[in-house]
């Protein structure tokens, strides 16, 4: 059901592919756009580039098309992409040594002169290893392993830097989502979830029970579906993929994990995935085929991972999508077309997915 | 130092933020604290890739003066380049071939193969190579980042395909026995730039000329026609032939001159070399020739197809034409087609080719490899080529069946990756190279060649950042040594440059069953995170490493800081420490040293809810139930062998208020006793062991001990 049709495109690259994301694109008959984080070894340097995947004429097989690139301080670890009201699109990368580093994209990415990035330096001591980026009020928020939370607020002219948190280090931050324009959720090391609201900065608002059944090692991920805020997904070592329901505090929903249970609390057996989840989304496609009525039910959610599977989880089942001879680190569904998916691969580039709906 | 959150300007070239420098060959120093050293130190390690570390512990009185460690790389910088790339691209797109037929080998050697399947071993590696070669063909990147092409790495890499090739016919192929000549047509035509070093082979210049010609009129004028078409007739090129014959200018209507017998005897020629009969299963599309599979139909149609060249050759139409050019041109053609070896030896250039037209022209029947070492020399000495380069000696021994030789050479001649690889196609058939290859040896400390060479390439995987994942898949393959280096490579990891880096590193662990290794893994990462002042994430690290010796000393230094006031980072409040404790759950209590902590927290919050209570204005009866429940928290505490006796008195301190219980007496005489003699406990201790930092004088013990006697002796009464 969940992977009915789809064809699929190895795109070669022969740089690490840290982190890849979609520009949200303006007009759908654009070629799609897309923002990748690149780490050149041979160079030693980092790249951003701004490129579309079009359409090789010879042999008629995808292609990446570099529009802009631009050379960042350190490796990306993060990277997220949201449609401004001015309809220019924005970038923001964090990376491994504390800085996140910005930029404006404007309507036809190929049409304009290069733009420049704004780099925010020394937000965190140590990797900035979780970012997002609020859509309506393009606030972009980081967390980091020193315990930090920062807010940077993004104008037209200016970044506006603030820490809203700051346990030095008592606690480490493992990954970030907005929930709401004021609310978002956190993932630290020791797997805890917690809520946070920027107008209450002296502590979280809820989190999640401290033991999580069967869940070792950390949050690697977290997505907060976009019109049900109160659900979100996590993923972390092992398989594991839980959604928590702020409603049910008590009881995170194993979704994915080494021993995937069912309601009450009987083991269901081994699931297919067994290594780190490294990154977990909210399925959209799925949802607008009519998967929503049931209202008790976590909607589809689509995840990659370490031995490189991705794959949808949809009602206690598991759909492979794809199965790579190598980790697939990260990955994006197109925020307009959902039907395209990118991913990351750990040796020779990207993937890329073209699902029917 | 940057400020936190400060805007730098983008200087273009990724130096923005970063304190990294990239260029030069001295880079990215950094300061490492140190204890107390006597004398001054300079160590020297291998640090990642073509790393030297080299640290420098200065001697010194105070501690804070850091050590200082510099990277320096050795060789040039960029001496990958290309050759490096190339090398990756390889690395990363054989790994799945290699997973396939070593799966398939374990299936072939458990004799469970599914039915249907093939059942011949040598099938199976067939098609491994064949997935392999086709492979090394696609060698360019479609995605134009880098310029420059036709570099030594791409030269190498099509070295490497031939070689490979001609292993797959001469140690895998079984059926290529039967169309031996055919396969070595097959793999001139394909290979052939490979045997010159300038580009003057044959196929350069056919290509050449290919182009050249493509676009005249009357190709037959230009002086390399007829050589250019005799040599292509020789090394097998049919379709080539065919296609400038037809373009011979007697085939234009357009002429003054009367030259239909010139253009039937060019079109005769064209028509018995696209009737020519092939020993082989299949012809490439568009290729000229009629196929034969079946040897005796193949010698009775050769025959006859001869006799018509002859025929040709002998009939009276040669007089009636008046071109010279033409008749001479085109006898040579016939020269070749009937063997003849002296014109075969003068169209030709290397003797590689000179063999592979011998074989075509003039012994088509030719069974596998027999006698072909002699050919080969012949060859050689028509050439005059007396000295060979090793390529050549390479190709010559693989003609001669000579392992060991075909071993030494490519050694020498390719990258580790050739070595790993081929080992498959070398044991394909034959038990002698089997023996010859995975027989244990002592000399290699009790291993195979074959794992030698497996073992090797993965060391030349796992010295780069982008492929020490593939390492694993050949190690494993190993029995000997494999995972001993695995352990080595995992242990080896720069951990502390990334956190995916441990998580990946781990992930290994579970696959390979490395319990040890993980535990030591997550007892680095843990380590690391604490002395970098992130207390959580080493908590979380050392408990998933099981290490309780480790766990209790991050406890005590946390508890130190505290309950004495803060001497160390910038842990103040105790709110932030009930926090963490919240937040690490269950698992936290039970870890030995940890519990301390976790007792602690309770009594601290038992305390704090008796001043929330008093705050309040709660009725007497709640009060004392929360009193009493701090005593019994107290206790929990102070149960022997859990919390250090440095702890004790501030924790007696903090007791104060439950002995002075206003209106009732919440700790009973035996109580009082216990914690009286914990007292004089610590007075021992100090005398006994001389311990200097036990403060037990001063207004704060003497407010102890007031209380404890007043409570004693309010107990004494109320019972």
């Amino acid at each position: 059901m969940a992977a009915a049709k789809m064809e699929s495109w190895r795109i070669a690259d022969d740089r690490y592919v840290d982190a890849v994301r979609w520009l949200p694109s303006v007009s759908p008959y654009h070629a799609p756009f897309m923002a990748v984080g690149l780490w050149d070894y041979d160079r030693k340097k980092t790249v951003m580039e701004l490129c579309s995947i079009e359409q090789d004429e010879q042999s008629s097989l995808p292609i990446t098309e570099v529009h802009h690139s631009f050379f960042l301080p350190s490796r990306v670890t993060e990277m997220k992409t949201s449609l401004l009201p001015s309809g220019k699109s924005m970038v923001v990368a964090s990376s491994r040594t504390g800085d996140i580093s910005v930029l404006l994209v404007s309507e036809v990415v190929g049409a304009q002169s290069s733009p420049t990035p704004v780099i925010c330096a020394a937000l965190h001591k140590g990797e900035v290893s979780g970012l997002d980026l609020e859509p309506s009020s393009q606030d972009c928020v980081t967390v980091g392993e020193d315990g930090k939370i920062n807010v940077v607020k993004v104008t037209q002219s200016q970044l506006q830097p603030k820490c809203l948190f700051d346990n030095s280090g008592l606690m480490s931050f493992s990954a970030v989502c907005w929930a709401s324009s004021a609310e978002f959720v956190t993932g630290s090391v020791g797997s805890t979830l917690q809520w946070w609201d920027q107008r209450r900065p002296d502590g979280p608002v809820s989190q999640s029970p401290a033991k999580w059944a069967n869940f070792t090692g950390g949050i690697n991920c977290i997505d907060v579906h976009p019109s049900r805020k109160h659900l979100c997904v996590v993923g972390g070592s092992e398989g594991s993929v839980y959604a928590w329901d702020l409603r049910w505090q008590q009881a995170p929903i194993p979704l994915n994990g080494r021993a995937l249970q069912n309601g009450r609390g009987h083991i269901l057996g081994d699931s297919l995935i067994g290594s780190e989840v490294w990154e977990v989304k909210y399925d959209p496609l799925l949802q607008l085929a009519g998967h929503m009525t049931e209202t008790g039910k976590i909607p589809p959610v689509m995840m990659c991972s370490e031995d490189g599977i991705l794959a949808v989880l949809d009602s206690g089942e598991t759909f492979e999508l794809l199965s790579e001879d190598c980790a697939i680190n990260t990955f994006d569904i197109h925020p307009e077309s959902s039907s395209n998916v990118i991913c990351g691969l750990e040796f020779q580039g990207f993937v890329y997915l073209r699902r029917s709906t | 130092m940057l400020e936190s959150g400060s805007i730098v300007p983008y200087d273009g070239n990724g130096n923005g933020a970063s304190q990294e420098n990239h260029s030069g060959s001295l880079s990215s120093g950094y300061m490492v604290r140190h204890g107390f050293l006597r004398t001054p130190r300079i160590q020297i390690s291998w640090g990642t890739g073509n790393h030297l570390l080299v640290s420098y512990l200065p001697y010194s009185e105070e501690q804070n003066e850091a050590g200082k460690i510099m990277q320096v790389q050795l060789g040039p910088a960029d001496e990958e380049g290309q050759d490096g790339l190339e090398s990756r691209r390889l690395a990363a797109s054989s790994l799945s071939f290699f997973i396939e037929l070593q799966s398939r080998k374990r299936h072939y050697a458990d004799g469970s193969l599914e039915a249907g399947s093939t059942s011949i071993w040598w099938e199976n590696v067939l098609k491994y190579s064949r997935d392999i070669s086709k492979m090394l063909g696609s060698s360019r990147r479609p995605i134009s980042h880098y310029r420059s092409d036709t570099t030594k790495a791409s030269k190498t890499s099509a070295i490497m395909r031939a070689i490979w090739d001609m292993l797959e016919i001469f140690y895998v192929d079984k059926d290529a026995e039967a169309w031996f000549p055919e396969r070595l047509v097959d793999w001139v035509v394909t290979h052939g730039p490979v045997l010159s070093k300038k580009d003057s082979s044959l196929t350069c210049k056919l290509v050449d000329i290919k182009w050249r010609l493509a676009t005249r009129q009357f190709p037959e004028e230009e002086s390399d026609y007829w050589d250019g078409m005799a040599s292509a007739l020789a090394v097998g090129w049919f379709d080539f032939v065919v296609t400038f014959l037809r373009m011979h200018g007697s085939y234009r209507h357009d002429q003054i001159d009367k030259r239909q017998t010139e253009n039937g005897l060019v079109e005769a020629v064209a028509v018995l070399v696209s009737k020519m009969p092939r020993l082989r299963p299949s012809l490439p599309a568009a290729s000229p020739g009629v196929t034969y599979s079946f040897k005796p139909e193949f010698a009775k149609e050769w025959e006859r197809w001869r006799i018509q060249v002859t025929k040709l050759d002998r009939s009276s139409f040669w007089n009636e034409c008046y071109n010279q050019k033409t008749i001479h041109g085109l006898k040579k053609l016939l020269a070749i087609l009937q063997g003849n070896v002296e014109v075969l030896a003068g169209s030709t250039s290397h003797w590689l080719e000179l063999l592979t037209a011998q074989y075509l022209h003039v012994r088509p029947f030719a069974v596998a490899t027999e006698g072909l070492v002699a050919l080969a020399s012949t060859c050689k000495e028509l050439k005059r080529t007396s000295t060979s380069e090793e390529l050549e000696e390479l190709i010559l021994a693989i003609f001669g069946d000579n392992t060991e030789v075909v071993i030494a050479k490519c050694v020498t001649l390719f990258e580790p990756w050739m070595m790993a690889h081929m080992i498959e196609l070398l044991t394909a058939k034959s038990v002698h190279v089997e023996n010859l290859l995975r027989k244990e040896r002592d000399v290699h400390g009790g291993i195979s060649l074959e794992e030698l060479y497996r073992l090797s390439y993965a060391q030349s995987l796992a010295s780069h950042p982008l492929t020490w994942q593939l390492a694993p898949v050949y190690l494993a393959a190993c029995p000997g040594q494999g995972l001993g280096m695995l352990q080595t490579l995992v242990l080896k990891l720069p951990l502390e440059d990334e956190r995916g880096l441990a998580l990946k590193a781990l992930d290994l662990c579970r696959i390979y069953d490395l319990q040890g290794i993980a535990a030591s893994i997550c007892r680095k990462v843990g380590v690391h995170s604490w002395k970098h002042g992130r207390i959580g994430a080493g908590i979380v690290w050392l408990q998933r490493a099981g290490d309780k010796r480790l766990l209790s000393a991050l406890s005590d230094q946390l508890l130190a800081s505290v309950s004495a006031g803060s001497t160390w980072g910038h842990v103040q409040t105790f709110e932030q420490i009930q926090g963490l404790v919240e937040l690490l759950g269950m698992e936290f209590q039970a870890t030995d040293g940890l519990s301390i902590l976790h007792r602690y927290r309770n009594f601290k919050s038992a305390m704090q809810n008796i001043w929330d209570l008093r705050s309040k204005d709660a009725d007497r009866q709640k009060l004392n139930g929360a009193g009493r429940q701090a005593v019994d928290c107290l206790f929990e505490l102070l149960k022997t062998g859990i919390t250090p006796k440095r702890l004790w008195i501030s924790i007696l301190h903090d007791t104060v208020e439950l002995l002075e219980w206003p209106a009732q007496v919440l700790l009973n005489a035996g109580e009082t006793n216990t914690l009286l003699n914990s007292l004089q406990d610590l007075r021992l201790t100090k005398l006994w062991n001389g311990v200097d930092n036990l403060e037990l004088s001063g207004p704060n013990v003497d407010r102890v001990r007031l209380a404890l006697a007043t409570n004693l002796g309010r107990s004494f009464l109320q019972t």
